[in-house]
C-alpha cells in the first residue's frame, strides 16, 4: 500500500487555496519583527554598568594587586607618622639647621639687620661660628647638640623669634642679638678646645633649639604649672633653671641633674643688656615666675611619687 | 540568490544578524506554511489563520538561539513544528479538536484498485478547460473532505502530500512515533478516497467523456 496518493496529491495542488497568502499587514509585521530582533540596540545605563563590571571582573587580579599595593603604602605612611621619638628628628633637624646656617640666604638680611643693628660689632664671632670646625663633625656628635637660648622673657618677641624659625630663617641672627629680644642659637658640639661661639653659653642637653623656644613660649602662654603637668604626663621629668648672662657673654654648662629629684636640669639663658627697659624686666619676672611654678609642680610630683 | 542557500544557511545568517536572510526564508516558506495553517485549522477556524501564521514566525525569531543550539536540525521541520503546535493550541481552545479515530472502517479501495472511482479521473496535467475545471472541483472537494478528518490525520496527509515532508520529518512535526504517523496517514488516505469517490463518482458517471 502506498502512502502517497498521486490523485489526491494532484487534487490538492489544484485546490482553490493554492495561491492563498497572508495579508500584506501580516507580512510586514513578521518582517519588521525579525528586523528589529537582530537590530543592535543601544545599551542602556544598566547594561553598560554590567559590561563595565564584567570588564573589571576579567581584570580582577589587577585590581587586587593595585589594592594590595595601596594598602601597603597606607600602612607604611601610618607607621611613619606614628614615630614620635624626638631624638630621631632632632638629629636630622640639627643637621639641617647647621647646614642652613652656613647657607643662610641673603634675603633675610633686612630683618636680620634690624635685629642685629645694636650689636654689629659681634659679626666676627658669628663668622667664627659659621666656620666652626664642628661643621664636619661626625654624626655621633651631632646627637650631642649644644643648644643655647638667650631670652629676655618678652612673649611677643619670643613669638617673633619662633616664627622666624618656622620660616626656616636660620637663627644666625641671634648670635649678636641684644636683650630684650629672645634669641636662640644652635651650634654643633665642638671639641673641648673649640672657641666659644658668639658669646653665648652652651650646655650639654640634647634638646633642639626649637624645643627650647617652644618651651619658653609655652611657659609664658600656658603657665609653668600647666606645662609641667603636660611634661609629667609625657614622662618628661626635668627641672628648669634660668641663668642671666650679660649679652655677649657665654656660659658653658655640662649635663647636670637636680640633687633632690635627680631630674635633668635644663638651663634657659637670659641675655640682659645694660639699658633694659622696665617692660622687659616685667617680662623677665613673668618667665621667672612661671619657671618657678614649673619646678614646684615637678617637685610636688616628685614628692608624691618618689616611692 | 535565494535558491543558492539552503534554509539552514539562511537561518544561520539571520541568527548572525542578517535580516535579509530572514526575508529570503520568509519568501520561500510564506505560502506553503500559510496553506498548511489554513488547511490544518479548517474552515471553522479560518479567522485564526493570520494570527497563527504570524505567531509562528515571531516564535521562530524569538527562539532562533535555541535552533542554533540544535545541530543538523532541519529548518523546515522546525518551522512546521512551531506552526503545528500553535494551530493545535487554537483548536484545543476552540474545542474543535477531533479525536484520532472515530471507528472509521477502511473501505475496499485499496483492495480493488480497478474499481476505484479515481481510476476514471482525467490526467492532472490535462490542458483542456473541462479537465482543469474538474481538478479545481476535485481540489475544493478535497479541502472539504480534509475538514472531516481528525487533526493528526489531516496534518499527516497535508505534510506528506503538499509540503513533501517524509514520514520521519512528520514524526518530528506532530511529535509522535513513526508507526503512529504511518497509521494516521493510512486512515487519512482511506477516508479521503472514500470522501472524494462519493463526491466525484456521480460527476464522472454524468460526464462519461472522461
Amino acid at each position: 500500500m502506498s502512502l502517497r496518493d498521486e490523485h489526491l496529491q494532484q487534487a490538492l495542488r489544484h485546490a482553490p487555496d493554492q495561491a492563498l497568502a497572508p495579508s500584506r499587514k501580516v507580512r510586514e509585521n513578521v518582517l519588521g519583527y525579525a528586523a528589529s530582533a537582530v537590530k543592535p540596540k543601544p545599551a542602556n545605563w544598566l547594561k553598560r554598568c554590567l559590561n563595565t563590571f564584567d570588564a573589571w571582573r576579567v581584570a580582577s587580579w589587577q585590581v587586587a594587586g593595585m589594592g594590595a599595593i595601596a594598602s601597603v603604602l597606607l600602612v607604611l605612611v601610618m607607621v611613619r607618622e606614628q614615630l614620635p621619638d624626638e631624638s630621631i628628628w632632632v638629629k636630622s633637624e640639627v643637621k639641617d639647621v647647621a647646614r642652613n646656617r652656613v647657607e643662610a640666604p641673603a634675603a633675610n638680611a633686612p630683618e636680620q639687620d634690624k635685629l642685629e643693628a645694636p650689636a654689629r660689632s659681634e659679626g666676627p664671632q658669628a663668622k667664627a661660628k659659621r666656620s666652626s670646625p664642628a661643621e664636619g663633625a661626625p654624626t655621633k656628635k651631632l646627637a650631642e647638640t649644644n643648644t643655647s637660648v638667650s631670652a629676655s622673657a618678652a612673649p611677643e618677641l619670643a613669638d617673633k623669634a619662633n616664627d622666624a624659625v618656622a620660616a626656616d630663617k636660620v637663627p644666625e641672627t641671634v648670635v649678636t642679638a641684644p636683650a630684650p629680644e629672645v634669641k636662640q642659637v644652635l651650634s654643633k658640639t665642638a671639641p673641648a678646645s673649640a672657641p666659644a661661639v658668639s658669646g653665648m653659653a652652651t650646655y650639654e642637653v640634647p634638646i633642639a633649639h626649637t624645643l627650647i623656644t617652644a618651651l619658653i613660649k609655652a611657659l609664658i602662654k600656658e603657665g609653668g604649672e600647666a606645662v609641667a603637668k603636660k611634661d609629667i604626663e609625657a614622662g618628661n621629668l626635668r627641672i628648669l633653671k634660668i641663668e642671666a648672662l650679660e649679652c655677649g657673654k657665654t656660659g658653658k654648662h655640662e649635663s647636670s641633674f637636680d640633687a633632690l629629684t635627680n631630674y635633668k636640669v635644663v638651663v634657659l639663658e637670659v641675655c640682659r643688656s645694660e639699658g633694659e627697659a622696665s617692660n622687659d624686666k616685667a617680662s623677665s619676672a613673668l618667665l621667672q615666675r612661671e619657671v618657678g611654678a614649673y619646678n614646684q609642680t615637678m617637685l610636688n610630683w616628685y614628692q608624691t611619687h618618689k616611692n | 540568490m535565494s535558491d543558492v542557500f539552503a534554509d539552514e544557511d539562511l537561518m544561520r545568517q539571520f541568527c548572525a544578524g542578517e535580516a535579509h536572510a530572514f526575508q529570503l526564508l520568509y519568501a520561500r516558506h510564506e505560502k506553503p506554511l500559510y496553506r498548511y495553517v489554513r488547511r490544518l485549522l479548517g474552515s471553522a477556524e479560518a479567522l485564526q489563520v493570520d494570527d497563527v501564521f504570524q505567531d509562528t514566525w515571531m516564535k521562530l525569531v524569538d527562539a532562533r538561539d535555541s535552533w542554533q543550539a540544535r545541530d543538523n536540525a532541519s529548518f523546515k521541520t522546525w518551522l512546521y513544528t512551531l506552526a503545528h503546535h500553535r494551530a493545535i493550541d487554537v483548536l484545543r481552545k476552540s474545542g474543535r479538536e477531533v479525536s484520532v479515530d472515530q471507528g472509521w472502517q477502511e473501505n475496499g479501495w485499496e483492495n480493488d484498485e480497478a474499481e476505484a472511482p479515481w481510476a476514471l479521473w482525467p490526467a492532472s496535467h490535462a490542458e483542456q478547460p473541462e479537465q482543469q475545471a474538474f481538478w479545481r472541483k476535485a481540489g475544493q472537494q478535497l479541502l472539504n473532505c480534509l475538514d472531516t478528518l481528525p487533526v493528526l490525520q489531516r496534518a499527516a496527509f497535508i505534510l506528506h502530500h503538499d509540503d513533501g515532508l517524509s514520514l520521519e520529518e512528520i514524526t518530528l512535526v506532530i511529535n509522535t512515533e513513526f508507526e503512529t504517523v504511518k497509521s494516521r496517514l493510512r486512515y487519512a488516505l482511506s477516508k479521503l478516497r472514500t470522501c472524494m469517490g462519493a463526491y466525484l463518482q456521480p460527476i464522472l458517471e454524468k460526464e462519461s467523456g472522461f
